[in-house]
């Protein structure tokens, strides 16, 4: 245990716990030109969405394949830069597309390798199952920002923090453990309580430190309490919202990211994506309602300044909307689709590569090869795009070294932009 | 007596904190007692009896000991074996072995949204707990009915209550909508194997056309012999030439870097094919086709693999039957369950530095015919188990598994709760630290799912809910016990005052309440005049001073305060 901390527990049980070094801390990584972070929101649609509704534009008229009611409706600047529109019955897509298509891609094609929804998750976020690998938010969070408040923020959706727990920040009752709505105790009463607390845990540091014990759990006690002190003092700046739902855990994140707590979040998106039977009706109107958040999100994004200096904050932040597979080409009895190991993905933002489409499928919905350079399909190409292609991608565009973490995938760079 | 290391953080500790460090308890000593015991061996700092006694009630009920119990141990009229006992006979423990069973199965949290058509939506949420809980029953009925824990793979009967018997059709004896679980069997036929029989095993873990049972197989192997093929150091080409069935069949028999796993993986995927893969739709016809056990499967998928059944190189007729025999005759099962069980009730990542010892537990588990009562008593009387430090003469591999304290888990602070306040978090009898993963994965807990594993970090998010937790316990004690007027029998916390006395008038009785809960929240052998039960009580009257007055407000915040306190965490 350093003296740093070991202080701070001393201060706040001499000074009754409020107004501590911590806020500075807390600020000084918002202060716009001290800290240059990326950040990245993972929205996970859950159950594996049906690529045709939105994302792979080009399968109209096949027999193979069975599609929505829509058009093509091209947001890019090659004529294969295409979604799948409905103005009328999913208004929220088209909406999305028109205020924020030069600023997105679109990857089909992603070879996922499961139709579990447990390991497609797991594959999604990770690259692999079964390797207790910690997921894509957790990586970039521990290696980029392990000293924020809250590192990465999983509100809801998928997480898999592996080894690397200790950065995450997890549970959709996060809102509702910061802020209570039944009783707690008054803040000077709280203060009287935080200044007996610190006492004792300063004597269990003292005893087991002098028992011979350092580092290892030691450290940690010291730092939980540390940085549960601070989440606790700081709790009214943080002002993450209080909401539940989709769009308010979105604005949470994008709160947390302005003031400097966070660097990755991961929420679900709304609506069971998993439809076996009415999938038209039941794709149409998650993709509305996730849009709708979507669009919401991202404006506040695009609206908010960045905290480097120059720009917006959605300069500075990639979205990445994903699902853990695709679904079946044809309708079933049910009028359903079933799974598919095949998926697409959706980025926007900072660092992305806008007003694209990448990858492809072939006219049975299975995976196409890409050509690495132009990240278009390409049938003399030996290599597939799969997750852990995409992730060395994201991993890249943080600023990490994607060989160290994944050695030997190839990274899908031509989704980045990294000069933009 | 014991040696402390020099090193020069300790003096810089002693320039900083000279006066602090006197003022406060510590976790492990109780005033009056100087140091800790030693192990035979020299090598251990030991726990004291009294912090000893709460680190076994807390792993085996989930509760504190009785100050009963705690003045029976420092007085010496009753015994730690003796405790061990008492507690290993207690309903108590047999609750926590269904979360002990968890840990090794992840089947507690079990969704079921394919069959939503065969069920009213009400029922969900009850038939979701009853199918996760299937074999965990199994686990704790082996325990408390004191049979061999290879039944787990043998035995010839499922447990079941009654909405999982009229789920999957079980013959369940006991009356229509019973809760009580029951030893019973499946109506289709089908040979009974412990767990390997079980539908619901087979609904957590699903396979897939695709993979032919392969994942289940493997769950099989990795759940009872810690046999996770995924683990295994093999080289592989994942980018096979294409995603055609038949390369892949081929790729798993001819393959190096496939066989590496397959060659004995293959063999027990041989002996599920009698299995449904499903579920995979969310119809009633689905539902049917799932539960159901087809005799002929085995012949079918040997007809199309060309492979036999088989145990490890070992020839198999392809029956479950045959599989759980294998399993439970197999060393690697019962060295299997000593290692588990000593790294969950030590809280650390057991590997071959512990080998000596887990040859011994195995071989006391083995010798007891595999009754896990006779494993549990030896883990917990091991001086790993107990120790809280290391005196120099410990190695470096004896050292490194020995903390300084535990970290209590989600499930066990719900139990603690209701046992020290008669309270629970959330709904009676689905506490929220034991069932509701939004509040568990943050206390460190698991939803079996998505996250798979027990975390024992200290971090800000489980400090936060156990606070919370804290909170909504006092304030029910607040409201029941407090603001209510239940029969004193009913009492919990407030045995001796009644919470509205006047604090100054009747400071005596008070301050003797407060002692009563020192020693039960804390474990703290501390009377009503230390110095302890005086700063407590200190801090009622400055909370009635803030709460205008109001004595019953004021013991609600001392109440949040005491349950909040770190030695309710770390034990």
């Amino acid at each position: 245990m350093d003296r740093r901390h070991f202080l701070k527990h001393l201060s706040a049980a001499a000074a009754g716990g409020l107004c501590t070094p911590s806020f500075h801390r807390m600020f000084a990584w918002a202060q716009q030109g001290q800290d240059n972070p990326h950040f990245f929101i993972f929205m996970f649609a859950q159950g594996g969405w049906d690529i045709t509704q939105v994302f792979e534009s080009q399968k109209e008229g096949l027999q193979t394949i069975d599609v929505p009611t829509g058009v093509r409706n091209q947001f890019g600047p090659e004529v294969t830069d295409t979604f799948w529109d409905d103005p009328v019955g999913r208004p929220a897509v088209s909406q999305f597309f028109q205020d924020f298509g030069d600023r997105t891609s679109i990857v089909n094609g992603v070879y996922v390798r499961s139709l579990s929804h447990n390991l497609g998750r797991e594959t999604v976020m990770t690259g692999t199952t079964g390797m207790n690998r910690p997921d894509w938010p957790t990586q970039i969070a521990a290696r980029k920002a392990s000293d924020r408040l809250l590192p990465n923020l999983s509100l809801s959706g998928p997480n898999f923090p592996g080894n690397l727990g200790g950065v995450t920040t997890s549970g959709t009752t996060f809102n509702r453990l910061l802020f209570p709505s039944g009783y707690a105790p008054e803040e000077d009463i709280e203060s009287s309580m935080e200044t007996y607390l610190n006492e004792k845990l300063n004597g269990i540091l003292s005893d087991v430190t002098d028992m011979g014990h350092e580092g290892g759990r030691v450290d940690e006690l010291d730092r939980g309490y540390l940085r549960f002190n601070e989440i606790k003092e700081a709790r009214n700046t943080l002002n993450l919202g209080g909401g539940g739902n989709f769009t308010d855990q979105g604005l949470s994140a994008v709160g947390a990211f302005q003031n400097g707590i966070s660097v990755t979040a991961t929420l679900r998106v709304p609506g069971g994506y998993d439809t076996h039977n009415d999938n038209d009706m039941r794709q149409g109107n998650n993709f509305q309602n996730t849009f709708m958040g979507l669009n919401t999100i991202v404006t506040e994004l695009a609206t908010r300044p960045g905290t480097t200096g120059t720009g917006s904050l959605l300069d500075q932040t990639t979205v990445c909307l994903v699902s853990e597979f695709g679904r079946t080409p044809r309708l079933n009895g049910g009028n359903g689709k079933d799974h598919w190991p095949v998926t697409s993905m959706m980025f926007v933002g900072g660092g992305i590569n806008g007003g694209k489409v990448f990858g492809g499928t072939d006219d049975r919905q299975n995976y196409r090869n890409v050509d690495y350079t132009t990240g278009l399909p390409d049938d003399a190409s030996t290599i597939e795009l799969a997750t852990p292609n995409i992730g060395a991608a994201l991993l890249t565009l943080a600023g990490l070294d994607a060989n160290e973490i994944l050695p030997g995938e190839p990274v899908f760079t031509p989704l980045l932009n990294m000069g933009g | 007596m014991f040696h402390k290391p020099y090193t020069p953080h300790r003096l810089e500790r002693r320039i900083y904190l000279p006066i602090l460090s006197a003022l406060v308890l510590c976790l492990a000593i109780a005033p009056g007692q100087s140091e800790p015991p030693l192990s035979d061996t020299g090598k251990y700092q030991l726990l004291p009896d009294h912090k000893y006694a709460v680190r076994l009630a807390v792993d085996l009920l989930g509760a504190h000991p009785t100050v009963g119990d705690l003045e029976a141990i420092v007085g010496g009229t009753k015994s730690i074996d003796e405790l061990i006992e008492q507690y290993l006979d207690d309903e108590r423990f047999y609750h926590r072995l269904l979360w002990i069973a968890n840990d090794f199965f992840l089947t507690e949290r079990t969704d079921v949204p394919f069959y939503q058509d065969v069920f009213d939506d009400e029922l969900e949420e009850e038939i979701a707990a009853s199918l996760g809980e299937e074999p965990l029953r199994l686990f704790q009925y082996l325990v408390s009915h004191d049979l061999p824990m290879t039944e787990l793979a043998t035995a010839a009967y499922t447990i079941a209550d009654s909405t999982l018997a009229e789920f999957w059709g079980i013959d369940y004896p006991g009356p229509d909508g019973g809760s009580e679980w029951m030893k019973c069997h499946y109506t289709d036929g089908r040979p009974h194997s412990g767990i390997l029989s079980m539908q619901s095993f087979y609904f957590r873990y699903e396979s897939t056309a695709a993979n032919k049972q392969r994942g289940r197989a493997n769950h099989i192997t990795r759940i009872f012999l810690d046999d996770d093929h995924f683990q295994r150091n093999v080289s592989l080409e994942f980018r096979l030439a294409n995603n055609r069935e038949s390369d892949l069949d081929n790729a798993v028999r001819y393959n190096p870097g496939c066989l590496a796993c397959h060659s004995s993986l293959e063999g027990v995927v041989g002996h599920l094919q009698a299995l449904q893969i499903g579920p995979v739709g969310d119809s009633t016809q689905e539902y049917e086709d799932f539960n159901n056990y087809s005799h002929q499967g085995i012949e079918r998928w040997q007809l199309i693999s060309e492979r036999v059944p088989s145990y490890y190189g070992r020839p198999s007729d392809g029956k479950l039957v045959t599989l759980g025999k294998y399993l439970g005759n197999d060393p690697r099962f019962s060295y299997t369950m000593a290692k588990r069980m000593l790294a969950a009730l030590i809280q650390g990542l057991v590997d071959y530095r512990e080998g000596d010892l887990l040859v011994e537990l195995d071989k006391i588990f083995r010798d007891s015919e595999f009754r896990l009562k006779d494993l549990i008593r030896a883990v917990v009387k091991t001086d790993l188990y107990r120790a809280m430090g290391v005196t120099e003469l410990a190695s470096e591999d004896e050292a490194r598994l020995i903390q300084p304290f535990r970290v209590i888990t989600p499930e066990q602070m719900a139990t603690l709760g209701f046992d020290l306040t008669g309270q629970t978090w959330g709904e009676e009898d689905r506490p929220s630290l034991e069932y509701d993963p939004s509040f568990k994965i943050p206390a460190g807990g698991y939803d079996g799912q998505v996250i798979e594993k027990r975390s024992h970090a200290i971090t800000p998010m489980l400090l936060l809910t156990y606070q919370r937790h804290a909170e909504a316990i006092a304030d029910d004690v607040y409201d029941f016990e407090l603001r209510g007027d239940p029969p004193a029998n009913e009492k919990k916390v407030f045995t001796l005052a009644n919470g509205s006395e006047d604090p100054v008038q009747f400071q005596t009785l008070v301050k003797t309440q407060i002692s009563q809960m020192s020693k039960r929240f804390h474990g703290e052998m501390v009377g009503p005049s230390s110095l302890e039960v005086g700063k407590l009580y200190d801090l009622l009257l400055e909370f009635r001073n803030q709460n205008g007055g109001s004595t019953t407000r004021a013991w609600r915040d001392l109440l949040s305060l005491m349950l909040r306190d770190p030695r309710v965490y770390f034990y």
